[in-house]
């Protein structure tokens, strides 16, 4: 039986608990001990929730590819959009942006192979990813709704295409907590230099308690912000203020006792300390061996900075994160995969700063044994087009995009779905992104409709099944339930 | 079946879970719902101990605690009310001066008195009249509004389209709360000024068409990404329609009426029906088949006579600037020939004469084939401007430089007249319809502009005459309620004056317009209308809210069927008809609430043992209010208070805002290259940009909320960002800094100093023990700062610093005591 969680069920969860943590949660500790006399149970919404039985994943990695990547360029090898190259296309395509205009089928300039045993075809724009084969399942029959990054990005975060909504790894640290309580249980890993197309959007709590927004964590400087003092301050001096604040704190709070929030402020001085060191040591990346340090590119300048990010994601994982959330780098285009002029050329620049990291990542976790109970998604929020746009680009198309995934019980070399001849709509098998969320919970050992929290009086729920028709995608996962 | 994919694209589909639910909303099971009932004529009830009653709000109070055998905790000390009352009447801490002026605190066990009295009536009518008054409660309603300083989602953090001159609606937001402009005038404004002026035959707009055009503002808050081509389509316009329509719904009305927009309301008495009814008042103005973009719905403040002499200064400068963009293309050009000539002969030699022309040629004019063959070889025949300047010879560098400059010079040159973002009719209504599931493709039965049917249905009118006790005429019946408030001459004469202005109830739309918002803002106002009363319910509980930690209503944003029952519900209707009887004005409002017994009580849950251990059992949860709540300070408070404690405040009020930005590390903060003047960095937070999403990190960290929507309660969670923001940022430990010196200069001695940095940072004096500690730190961190080098004052100011800095991060400076 698939785990359930709703506020009612005042013995796991406590509304007015979560709603008065911080939104790191390390006041929801000292908040578990106020209540317990109280409630008669520990309540913390990080407290490592138990399960009825032993899910395929403990944790998820998902590798954010912005801009929609082209699925005939990489995954989905379409032989007659080069044999009818230049060709109107015989269906008007859905257009975007200016510059399809005269429809004509553009072939894609990569070449295809048959990888591993499983003889998956990938291109040649990732070889990395393409070894990979035998380890992944590639879903060809994605769809999307929306043909604007802005929508179609919040879609792949949120499952609706209109913001405000929680993200799913805000569902996720929702339901599942985490294991390790000096750290966030959702983080949040993006280019230092900046945010991709609606940044903090993509990883929004929504109306789910502040605790469980996205915790940006950068590979560059201090983990976190303000994690260290813009000034210098002495070991001893910090320590004697430490020591002042507390007394202080706790002679004012003498007046208001049981006020949650008061002794939560008091708590949090305390762990801020404890997440100096967890965080700090998260981060130490200069602590793993030069094999690692060259299996994800950090001596590279072209792949050091998303390989940082992904060698950082696997260090949160083992450190007991829950949900790591790497985003791609923003330079030179905030939307790298967005190939509106050049299939060949603009694949092969973001292609040359992802693939070996993220290849590198699924190797490493299957070596140390992690790959089995972590989630790998690699996935955009959209695909391209069959006709050329601006000579060799494509535009967007929300009928069709390919995703990979690794690890967390789903098949290895497996292929699902398949689109039309051209590429243009997913045809058969065809996977919504809620199946995917419902998917995604569904090896965390979550039930999609019954994950639920009450929102102007309503249980929403992440899937929002009965909308969206949300359903778990068997075709994927090793032993279908 | 699987439903249809894209239902969700227009549908708040959170709320569709009409399908598939068992039964629907009968009309009898929510048409007695206490909400959309009349104001029904209160008695103020009796009490046992009329003690503390000060006004009839206690009366309701105190009698429900009666029924609980609770009573009102004591009277805050009077340090603890003036800084609950600074902040709540003007969102800033008060000042040393202030704190050093009450009169001392009464011995313990000896309860107010008279002295203290009349200080706090002072300092409450102080606050009332000062201009931070409007800043605050102006915040209060923007937040409600969802004002920001942008027009589209502002989805990227670098690049903001700040909306030149949006702020002017903040400023008559914030100049109508310090003049205590009647709400139904105000609402009548900002709904419709476009209406009642006839803005369209003036030569010149005077002063009241600025104020009238201003607050229409009020409607321009809708994410409008169509300015942009991409997004300038059919479903864009109807969501904005849309989603403008619920705004307004959600703020005045307190109900989900966005639920209704693909279904007939589930929890409520609503249909889709109503919603496209309300939908029809705003739909001349943004109109879906006469769409204005952004660029085009904004008014230039410029008289009609110089209006043909700037658009021929507007074009002269485009035909400079297009001359020396000229002239950069022709070197650009000559350099891009270069450059492909030593590329060419690394292309087959049969397509090469084809690759040259087809590189040439402008993109826009390549035909298919040209841009393919460019981007079969781009990395050839691409040339960017990048490349270009890495080769110009040194003369023509400087050449670049000087067109450049020359370039962004004509650019200063721009003349910028005033800019107005109204909202007005863009042509004849045209009919609006129903949408089946929401979807603009769809359209259903025709509507015409009106209220939702629950609002609509005659109610027993409240009479003038009825028995509604009132503030200035009826005496208490029940109680004996000593000290009654009555509006002070200022705002009496101000009522008389916006009173005799206000034939604004019996406007006519004037010009060219639809008058169909005018008509809606008279009925949300209507004399003993339904609409009228749950308006001035939503304000009231709103305004309880501020002051009291939590609406009677929890869920002020939702006052329907599926909203809370009201903790005092004849309370919060007393209030609604007392507001409505004060010519909807706030400022006698909020003067009763705050000059009641039960706002002036203590925060304490243990001011009074007894109590507590009763009320524990009795109302744990302070539903009847036996104690004030302790409230955190609101975002923007925490950054004013550092501000003004540290003595750096700028109190400068109005005009355009303080520009900020998004470093890379993910910060944001005010942008120092963009400063007008150094001192505006220390502005009120009211005053920084306002976007949707990327607030400045210190008002992040304490919950500023992100505004895609309005926002009608702050949410306050304390978290660990929080912690190490006060103990971290730089922001916070300058203001430390700034506090520690402003102390020093004041006061000789540790002590003194000591002292003066409670009272501005805390509002009240040490206890002996808090002084005794706070000293200790002092001489340890001044030894330490001696032995490693520092001279004596250096070292005794740095000392006092590190006192400042903890007190900084007290969660009594967060608090609202």
């Amino acid at each position: 039986m698939k785990r359930a969680l709703n506020p009612t069920s005042a013995t796991e969860f406590s509304r007015r608990a979560v709603l008065r943590a911080g939104a790191l949660g390390f006041g929801a500790l000292a908040m578990a001990a106020l209540l317990a006399g109280a409630a008669g149970a520990a309540v913390s919404p990080f407290t490592p929730k138990p399960s009825a039985l032993t899910p395929p994943a403990k944790s998820v990695i998902f590798l954010t590819q912005v801009g929609g990547p082209s699925q005939m360029d990489l995954f989905d090898p379409k032989p007659a959009l080069g044999k009818f190259d230049g060709h109107p296309h015989a269906e008007r395509v859905e257009m975007f942006q200016k510059g399809s205009e005269a429809n004509r089928i553009l072939g894609s300039p990569w070449r295809f192979r048959a990888r591993g045993q499983c003889g998956m075809e990938i291109s040649d724009a990732l070889p990395n990813l393409a070894a990979l084969a035998d380890e992944m399942t590639l879903v060809r029959s994605m769809h999307s709704e929306h043909n604007n990054h802005g929508e179609a990005l919040i879609l792949l975060s949120t499952g609706k295409i209109f913001m405000g909504r929680p993200s799913l790894g805000s569902w996720v640290s929702y339901a599942l907590g985490t294991e390790n309580q000096n750290l966030p249980a959702y983080v949040v890993l993006r280019d230092p230099e900046g945010y991709s197309t609606h940044g903090q959007l993509l990883w929004q709590n929504g109306w789910l308690p502040a605790v469980h927004r996205g915790t940006e964590f950068s590979t560059r400087g201090a983990p976190v912000l303000n994690l260290h003092p813009a000034q210098p301050v002495a070991a001893e001096s910090r320590r004697a203020q430490l020591e002042l604040l507390a007394k202080l704190n706790r002679r004012h709070q003498q007046a208001f006792p049981g006020e949650p929030e008061l002794e939560a402020r008091l708590q949090n001085y305390e762990l801020a300390a404890r997440m100096q060191l967890a965080a700090t040591d998260a981060f130490k990346l200069d602590t793993e061996s030069q094999a690692t340090r060259q299996l994800y590119g950090l001596d590279d300048p072209v792949t050091r900075s998303y390989g940082q990010r992904c060698l950082a994601a696997r260090r949160l994982v083992e450190a007991g994160v829950r949900f790591v959330q790497v985003f791609t780098p923003i330079k030179p285009f905030i939307q790298p995969w967005d190939s509106h002029r050049n299939v060949d050329t603009e694949i092969a620049d973001i292609a040359a700063m992802t693939d070996l990291p993220s290849a590198a990542l699924i190797r490493d976790l299957k070596a140390r044994g992690l790959l089995e109970n972590t989630i790998v998604i690699w996935a955009g929020e959209f695909g391209r087009q069959p006709v050329s746009q601006n000579g060799m680009g494509r535009d967007h198309n929300r009928h069709a995009f390919s995703l990979l995934l690794a690890g967390g019980g789903f098949k290895r070399g497996h292929i699902h779905g398949a689109t039309d001849d051209f590429g243009y709509r997913a045809v058969r098998d065809r996977v919504s992104i809620p199946d995917l969320h419902a998917t995604l919970l569904h090896q965390l050992g979550l039930d999609h409709e019954r994950v639920t929290f009450r929102h102007h009086g309503r249980n929403e729920t992440l899937t929002d099944a009965e909308v969206s028709g949300a359903r778990v995608v068997s075709g994927l996962i090793g032993k279908p339930t | 079946m699987r439903p249809r994919q894209h239902l969700a694209r227009f549908a708040l589909c959170g709320l569709l879970w009409l399908t598939g639910r068992s039964e629907g909303v009968t009309a009898s099971a929510t048409s007695t719902h206490w909400a959309f009932q009349p104001l029904a004529p209160q008695t103020i009830p009796a009490v046992k101990d009329a003690s503390r009653v000060h006004n009839p709000v206690d009366a309701f109070i105190v009698a429900r605690l009666e029924t609980a055998g609770l009573h009102l905790s004591p009277a805050a000390p009077v340090n603890t009310l003036l800084r609950r009352l600074t902040f709540d009447l003007t969102g800033l801490p008060p000042t040393a001066e202030e704190v050093v002026a009450l009169p001392l605190p009464p011995a313990r066990g000896e309860s107010g008195n008279a002295g203290k009295r009349e200080s706090v009536n002072r300092a409450v009518e102080r606050l009332l009249n000062s201009p931070e008054f409007g800043e605050r409660w102006g915040r209060w309603w923007l937040d409600a509004v969802s004002y920001v300083d942008v027009l589209d989602h502002d989805n990227d953090p670098i690049n903001v389209p700040v909306a030149a001159d949006k702020w002017r609606y903040r400023d008559y937001v914030i100049a109508a709360f310090n003049a205590d402009k009647p709400f139904d005038r105000f609402l009548l404004e900002q709904l419709a000024g476009d209406e009642i002026v006839d803005w369209r035959g003036a030569d010149a707009f005077n002063a009241e068409m600025r104020t009238l055009l201003t607050a229409t503002g009020f409607l321009r808050v809708a994410p409008d990404t169509t300015d942009a081509d991409e997004t300038n389509t059919p479903d864009i316009h109807h969501l904005i329609l849309q989603e403008t329509t619920e705004t307004v719904a959600a703020n005045l009305l307190g109900i989900t009426l966005n639920c209704a927009r693909c279904h007939d309301h589930k929890y409520e008495p609503l249909t889709q029906r109503d919603y496209f009814s309300f939908v029809a008042h705003f739909a001349p103005a943004f109109n879906p088949q006469a769409w204005l973009r952004p660029k085009d719905r904004v008014l230039t403040d410029l008289p009609k006579a110089a209006q043909p002499a700037h658009a021929q200064q507007l074009a002269a400068l485009d035909t400079e600037l297009k001359a020396l963009k000229q002239q950069q293309q022709t070197l650009r050009d000559r350099y891009r020939d270069q450059l492909l000539e030593t590329r060419l002969p690394r292309i087959p030699a049969e397509l090469r004469a084809e690759a040259k022309l087809a590189a040439r040629t402008p993109f826009e004019k390549r035909n298919e084939d040209h841009r393919r063959l460019v981007g079969r070889f781009e990395r050839l025949l691409r040339v960017t401007t990048d490349e270009v300047r890495a080769t110009l010879t040194a003369p023509d560098k400087a050449e670049w430089e000087r067109l450049d400059q020359a370039i962004a010079a004509v650019n200063a040159r721009r003349p910028i007249p005033p800019q107005i973002h109204a909202v007005f009719d863009t042509a004849k209504p045209t009919p609006v319809h129903v949408l089946r599931r929401g979807e603009f493709a769809k359209p259903a039965e025709e509507v015409q502009p009106a209220l939702p049917v629950l609002l609509r249905a005659p109610h027993r009118p409240v009479g003038r005459d009825s028995v509604e006790p009132q503030l200035e005429r009826s005496e208490p019946s029940a109680a004996s309620i000593s000290g009654r408030v009555t509006p002070s001459p200022e705002t009496r004469s101000a009522r008389a004056s916006s009173v005799g202005k206000k034939g604004s109830t019996e406007s006519h739309p004037t010009g060219p317009t639809s008058g169909r918002r005018l008509a809606l803002a008279q009925q949300l106002t209507a004399p003993d209308s339904p609409a009228a009363a749950l308006v001035a319910r939503v304000l009231m509980n709103r305004v309880w809210q501020q002051l009291f930690g939590r609406g009677l209503v929890e869920t002020s944003a939702n006052l329907g069927v599926s909203g809370a029952r009201p903790t005092h519900p004849e309370l919060l209707d007393w209030l609604a008809a007392e507001f409505i009887r004060n010519g909807w004005q706030l400022k006698p409002m909020i003067r009763l609430l705050v000059y009641s017994s039960t706002y002036q009580q203590s925060s304490s849950t243990v001011a009074d043992p007894p109590l507590a251990a009763r009320a524990q059992r009795a109302d744990p949860a302070n539903d009847r209010l036996w104690h004030q709540r302790l409230r955190r300070l609101e975002s923007e408070m925490v950054r004013d208070s550092l501000l003004a404690v540290s003595g750096q405040l700028d109190l400068r009020a109005g005009g355009p805002p303080v520009i900020t930005e998004v470093r890379s590390d993910g910060t944001v903060g005010i942008s120092s290259q963009k400063l007008v003047r150094p001192e505006d960095a220390f502005r009120r937070s009211l005053y920084l940009l306002q976007r949707r999403t990327y607030h400045p990190s210190l008002l992040s960290a304490f919950d500023q909320p992100v505004l895609n929507a309005n926002c009608l309660r702050r949410p306050a969670a304390a978290s660990v960002s929080q912690s190490l923001t006060l103990l971290n940022d730089p922001f916070v430990i300058e203001r430390a800094q700034g506090l520690a010196a402003r102390v020093c200069v004041a006061q000789p001695d540790t002590v003194a100093r000591i002292e003066l940095a409670f009272a501005l940072a805390l509002g009240r004096a040490p206890t002996g023990e808090e002084t005794r500690w706070c000293h200790a730190l002092a001489e340890r961190e001044g030894v330490r700062q001696l032995t490693s080098g520092a001279n004596l004052p250096a070292a005794r100011e740095a000392a006092l610093a590190h006192v400042c800095h903890t007190l900084l991060n007290t969660s009594e400076f967060l608090s609202i005591p």
